[in-house]
């Protein structure tokens, strides 16, 4: 009897386990060829080389990465490094802006209720009415020598001829990052501070904590989840962006996914741009594990 | 709370009666911070604004490079834009690789939702980790790698590769909502229609997947407009196959004729905001963003 029933019990184990395997496996056999066995090869690639006939050679060089680094005039000075740092400043300016400018509009939100909530979050919501490539092409009429603000500014007393800020260039596109990733921030922001019990922030009112000391000691800290997480997701775009610079910077300095780019669609130097997206990937993977520990997939969706 | 908070900001600022005469610094710190906030809110509001806004009127402009110096309204630009055939053909290509991608990472990511929700197996860690480095992966990197390991394989770029790049992009939109949504699912729902004598199978149609429609729902919209929106990934995998991004992109690198480019993002401003109003009022979307 016992062994008929363990029988039975391992047709379901099997059975169980070949539902699983139908209903995990196209997702699981969709990441492992599309993202992990691509990065695989991605780090191959970036030690080989690519012949004349465009096939990747494989063979283990560093020169890609020499070329990323040594320039003519030393090392360091290629512009592989100063448009990746430029990038990673253009990522942190861009990141705390949208904190700055999200986190009390966040809180506004958690204490807004019925139609003042919806209207309030319909209006900041807008960046997200459209697509990211209009976002960013929406400030190009802004920006320039004869765009909408400085032919505004000209129309004043104030300013005789265009200020700098407003052409083409770094202030363009930081703007326009913090305007297309403001929801992103947001939205983060607010689920963690709606998360918030609300006595709490009473209570420590009650015991005489002053507004400063409530956002100091209770607000920030308990928030803090969402902000690295809102954070992460500002970042990691904002240092990968391709399309921003094009538009606004109009050749004044390059970022690092044009510089890459440019390789690849010029050269085809795929193992050039491979050695340079692994230090795309570095920021990534530190992203990931930030989220990994702060936040669970349940408070995600 | 709206009301309450109002009325305590009033006593806060004026000092509660009978207790001090005097206002406490804290009275008035509380008040400038709430004015502050919405002060700060509205010229927020303004900045996400303007730039859309003045898309929207450029779309009608006579000039339609600038707004000064005003030279008069027309509808030139929209039949600029319905006699531009080829931004016209990339637009329902874009449409119809997000609608395919967006169905794939649709039929692949529900079932898998189901299986990290509900299920403990070896790996489930690693793979609940997995499912949102497709969110995380900079788009120049997914579009790198995708175009080596297609190279290697020996897939040409195109409309397959898109797809393949875009179903895996859209995967976490489908995932985490359908994830999210059966961590707070009352499963007594489910023992209670098994009780009465419903199947599995009628189970899942009649009870679960009704009740975590919506989730998937979302998560569609957003995995078909991530696939949209796309550049940098179809720029790579693409091939030689139009998309509108890549036809944007065309018009405002390369030439400056961009007259249909207004109206064309006028129009996708109007639908998306129409659409998210609506979800706005009936639902509650941040559940599912």
């Amino acid at each position: 009897m016992s062994t008929i029933q363990d029988l039975g019990d391992a047709f379901e184990r099997r059975g169980e386990r070949a539902k699983l395997a139908i209903m995990a496996g196209p997702g699981v056999g969709w990441l492992l060829t599309l993202i992990l066995v691509p990065t695989a090869f991605l780090v191959m690639v970036s030690f080989a080389e690519v012949s004349s006939s465009y096939d990747v050679v494989w063979s283990f060089s560093v020169s890609n990465y020499r070329e990323l680094f040594v320039g003519e005039s030393g090392l360091f000075q290629t512009p592989f490094v100063d448009s990746f740092f430029l990038s990673l400043r253009i990522a942190a300016a861009t990141t705390f802006l949208t904190v700055v400018l999200a986190y009390p509009v966040a809180y506004l939100l958690t204490r807004l209720s019925g139609r003042r909530f919806k209207i309030v979050l319909f209006a900041v919501l807008v960046p997200f009415f459209t697509i990211f490539i209009v976002r960013i092409y929406s400030w190009l009429s802004l920006f320039g020598s004869q765009g909408l603000i400085n032919s505004a500014l000209l129309a004043t007393p104030l300013v005789s001829e265009p200020l700098g800020i407003f052409e083409y260039g770094l202030a363009a596109v930081v703007i326009s990052l913090t305007h297309a990733f403001f929801p992103y921030m947001l939205l983060t922001l607010y689920s963690s501070l709606e998360g918030i019990d609300y006595g709490v922030i009473e209570a420590s009112r009650d015991l005489g904590a002053t507004r400063i000391e409530i956002a100091k000691d209770v607000v920030v800290p308990l928030s803090a989840q969402g902000l690295i997480t809102g954070c992460v997701f500002v970042f990691v775009p904002a240092l990968g962006t391709f399309i921003t610079p094009q538009f606004l910077a109009r050749g004044k300095f390059t970022m690092i996914a044009e510089v890459l780019t440019a390789r690849i669609n010029e050269l085809y130097a795929i193992n050039y741009g491979a050695a340079g997206s692994l230090f795309l990937i570095i920021p990534t993977l530190i992203a990931f594990a930030i989220v990994m520990r702060t936040t669970s997939l349940e408070a995600m969706g | 709370m709206a009301d309450s908070e109002g009325h305590g900001r009033l006593s806060r600022l004026v000092g509660e009666p009978g207790l001090t005469g005097t206002v406490s610094v804290d009275r008035v710190v509380s008040a400038v911070a709430d004015y502050g906030m919405w002060a700060l809110t509205l010229g927020i509001i303004v900045f996400l604004w303007l730039p859309l806004s003045q898309i929207v009127a450029l779309s009608f402009m006579e000039n339609s490079a600038v707004l000064f110096p005003f030279e008069g309204v027309t509808l030139d630009n929209y039949v600029s834009l319905f006699t531009n055939e080829s931004l016209l053909l990339a637009a329902r290509q874009s449409a119809f690789v997000a609608t395919v991608s967006a169905l794939v990472a649709t039929l692949i990511g529900v079932p898998l939702g189901f299986a990290i929700a509900r299920h403990e197996f070896r790996g489930r860690g690693m793979l609940r980790g997995l499912v949102i480095v497709p969110l995380l992966m900079p788009g120049i990197i997914m579009g790198i790698s995708l175009l080596i390991l297609f190279r290697v394989v020996g897939l040409s770029p195109g409309f397959l590769g898109t797809v393949l790049a875009h179903s895996v992009y859209g995967l976490p939109f489908i995932v985490l909502p359908v994830v999210a949504r059966l961590a707070v699912f009352d499963r007594k729902l489910e023992e209670g229609a098994r009780d009465l004598g419903a199947d599995g199978r009628s189970v899942l149609t009649d009870v679960t997947l009704p009740i975590i429609s919506p989730a998937i729902a979302a998560g569609f919209v957003f995995a078909w407009l991530r696939s949209f929106e796309d550049f940098i990934r179809v720029f790579f995998v693409g091939g030689t196959m139009d998309a509108l991004t890549k036809e944007m992109y065309g018009m405002v690198v390369y030439s400056q004729g961009t007259a249909a480019m207004d109206p064309m993002a006028t129009i996708i401003v109007l639908v998306v905001s129409t659409a998210l109003a609506v979800a706005i009022n009936f639902r509650d979307i941040l559940e599912y963003v």
